[in-house]
């Protein structure tokens, strides 16, 4: 009888595969705080996206300048205002030129090399032409009201003609015969060089001034945050500029301005985190061990609100290229002719019309960064604190 | 409420008393004087000079002048164009400057708010999608940057608006919707997440099921609270608009009083830099004061704080 039941058993109750013995537990991998947030970053398309465009700008800023084998202030003036695309134009005899818009003929190579200039024979001023002497032929430049004709002997426009990269400067060349794309690369050093340290040092500053306010609390507490109000109603934009003014310009100074004027946010948001943690029972445990309120501050307080300073922090980097590109571009930043992303602003607003990418190029590689540090910044805020989703 | 206003206002003398103070020692503190320039002057005309301009008396002598100036709206002459005060900068610079904040001033209310609210109200909606794409692209990106874009698209390509200079009503068109762009932005996300806030309160469903029309539930329940939050940035709005100014008036060449001020800082005419830092501030502070009476009438719970 019980044979047949336990045979009966078996055959019911067949042993489970082995993969599935821990189908019925409900936890899944524990994962700790970081891990958590790491996972749910990397689940952020527009973040992974962020982090990647981040890293590539800064491999291009810090080794580019090193690959081009040019130099940021090298003059070329003959090679000015060269566009990053130019027109080939063959004639007949297999002469290639390059027809630039300031009404100057150049030899060429047909796989966009831009060589010598061509000296103009004679000009004819009243049939508006420039006479041009190349290999015995004749070429006419001509720049009537109906645009900027090159012309071979029989009047005519030169059989051949295409639109190539320009292989000298890739990028182009600025209103002095610069390279743009060892300037741009430059800059992007420059900027984000700047971008950092003055996020490091708001860092600094703010931890250290919100701490001491939040953690002591009282007068002290009341004392510290009426400066940081009232230095906040003065408009920060004001205030860097006079202190550019006064310290003049220059890449230490930009620095030291936007350091100075940009803690206040930090330092209000640790004060804010600092107040909310310092009644908990840790810090109550902390302290009557005799643990100073340095080291309090230091080693519990801040471990347990890094979280939002984070956050700020990745927040206030495009703000700082921001700043400085600012600054820059009115004249009270970079000392040229260094480059910044906001000194070639400066310099390209003045030929956009004749040359745009010397404006477009710094706007574009502004903007890119500007949005990969903001989506970042969001996507590491949603990460670290799933709550404070909007 | 008498103390909430006192107090805001006391506040506002302080800052401007700060502003001032610091504005006129940094000033003083840039080495060398107003007239050092390449060419060495001969000591007899330096000294004429200085004697001139009061610049012989001692600093704090000057710097109560200079206050007592300001007082009664005086900033004193330019140091670089002889015979020119700062006053009349001001004057000049003005009305262009004017027109162009109140111009963007009327597109940032006109679009940003509505931008907005249909935003909330339209969650996950194309609309809504479109919405915030735009406004994220217009917050992030600086007012220099999407002016030469724009400037780039609109005058260059398509040669629809003068690249610069305020002949005609058209000259504005295009560096007012520059300046006003971020802020535009800025705020319609802001009035956006608050929105979406207020929708979700309990009071809303209560106005929902008294039987309220939706349009009623939405203009005097759902509005009105979701102003609070926008109010309170308007501040961090006034300051884009003023730093915004200085660069879309420079890329523009309107003839305004951010121009002015990049001119004054590019040719260290002290004086002028200071006359118009400290304009710059007055009129943000008090802007900030204006804001801060406006909140008192949207958030009535303020007074009941203040007591």
């Amino acid at each position: 009888m019980i044979g047949i039941q336990h045979e009966q058993l078996v055959k019911d109750w067949t042993p489970l595969p082995q993969e599935d013995k821990y189908a019925e537990t409900t936890t899944g991998i524990t994962l700790s705080y970081w891990q958590d947030v790491r996972r749910r970053l990397f689940r952020n398309k527009v973040a992974v996206a962020s982090i990647f465009v981040i890293i590539m700008i800064m491999l291009a800023s810090i080794f580019g300048p090193l690959l081009t084998g040019k130099s940021y202030d090298a003059q070329q003036l003959a090679l000015r205002n060269m566009p990053p695309r130019i027109e080939i134009q063959t004639a007949k005899d297999g002469t290639n030129f390059y027809v630039h818009p300031d009404l100057k003929v150049f030899l060429a190579e047909d796989n966009g090399y831009v060589r010598e200039e061509l000296a103009p024979l004679s000009a004819n001023l009243s049939d508006k032409m420039f006479i041009f002497e190349h290999n015995g032929n004749l070429y006419y430049l001509s720049f009537s009201s109906d645009g900027l004709k090159y012309l071979d002997e029989d009047q005519q426009p030169l059989p051949q003609r295409k639109t190539t990269w320009n292989k000298n400067y890739l990028l182009g060349t600025d209103s002095i015969g610069r390279d743009m794309l060892t300037r741009l690369l430059y800059g992007g050093r420059i900027s984000l060089l700047v971008a950092f340290i003055v996020t490091i040092s708001t860092m600094l500053i703010g931890v250290i001034y919100g701490g001491i306010s939040g953690y002591y609390g009282g007068n002290t507490d009341i004392l510290m945050m009426r400066v940081v109000e009232i230095l906040m109603a003065i408009p920060s934009i004001i205030y860097i500029i006079l202190l550019m003014v006064y310290l003049g310009q220059g890449v230490y100074n930009i620095l030291i301005a936007l350091a100075l004027t940009s803690w206040l946010g930090m330092a209000q948001l640790v004060r804010g985190q600092v107040l909310g943690l310092k009644e908990q029972e840790f810090v109550l445990a902390a302290k009557s061990v005799g643990i100073s309120p340095f080291k309090i501050i230091l080693n519990h307080l801040l471990p347990n609100s890094i979280g939002p300073i984070i956050v700020s922090a990745t927040l206030s980097i495009p703000g700082a290229i921001a700043g400085e590109a600012f600054m820059s571009f009115i004249g009270l930043g970079v000392r040229p002719p260094m480059p910044s992303w906001g000194i070639l602003s400066n310099e390209g607003i003045n030929a956009i019309r004749t040359s745009p990418y010397q404006i477009l190029l710094p706007s574009i590689a502004i903007s890119l960064t500007m949005f990969a540090f903001n989506f970042l910044g969001d996507g590491l805020r949603d990460a670290l604190d799933p709550k404070l989703r909007v | 409420m008498l103390n909430y206003i006192l107090k805001r206002f006391t506040m506002m003398l302080i800052t401007l008393f700060i502003i001032i103070t610091a504005t006129f020692f940094l000033m003083q503190a840039i080495p060398g004087g107003p007239f050092s320039f390449d060419r060495v002057l001969p000591p007899s005309v330096k000294e004429a000079l200085e004697a001139k301009y009061n610049l012989d008396k001692p600093v704090i002598e000057q710097y109560f002048d200079y206050l007592l100036g300001i007082i009664h709206f005086d900033f004193g002459p330019s140091y670089v164009y002889f015979g020119q005060t700062v006053n009349e900068m001001m004057a000049d610079g003005w009305p262009a400057s004017a027109k162009l904040a109140g111009a963007a001033t009327i597109l940032i209310i006109l679009l940003g708010l509505p931008m907005g609210i249909m935003a909330a109200l339209y969650r996950n909606k194309p609309a809504d999608r479109i919405t915030m794409v735009i406004s994220t692209v217009g917050v992030v990106v600086p007012s220099f940057v999407m002016a030469t874009f724009l400037l780039y698209f609109f005058s260059i390509k398509v040669e629809l608006l003068p690249t610069f200079g305020v002949e005609s009503y058209k000259g504005y068109i295009l560096p007012a919707v520059c300046l006003a762009i971020g802020p535009v932005c800025g705020i319609a996300r802001l009035a956006r997440s608050s929105m979406l806030d207020t929708l979700s309160q309990d009071y809303m469903r209560t106005a929902e099921s008294k039987g309220l029309s939706r349009s009623r539930i939405i203009m005097v329940h759902g509005l009105r609270n979701s102003l609070i939050p926008v109010t309170t940035s308007l501040g961090m709005i006034f300051a884009a608009l003023l730093s915004g100014t200085f660069v879309i008036e420079k890329i523009f060449a309107v003839p305004g009083l951010g121009r002015y001020f990049v001119f004054s800082i590019t040719n260290r005419d002290y004086t002028a830099v200071m006359g118009l830092t400290i304009l710059s501030s007055a009129i943000m502070v008090v802007a900030v004061f204006i804001i801060d009476m406006i909140y008192l009438f949207i958030d009535p719970r303020i007074k009941l704080y203040e007591n």
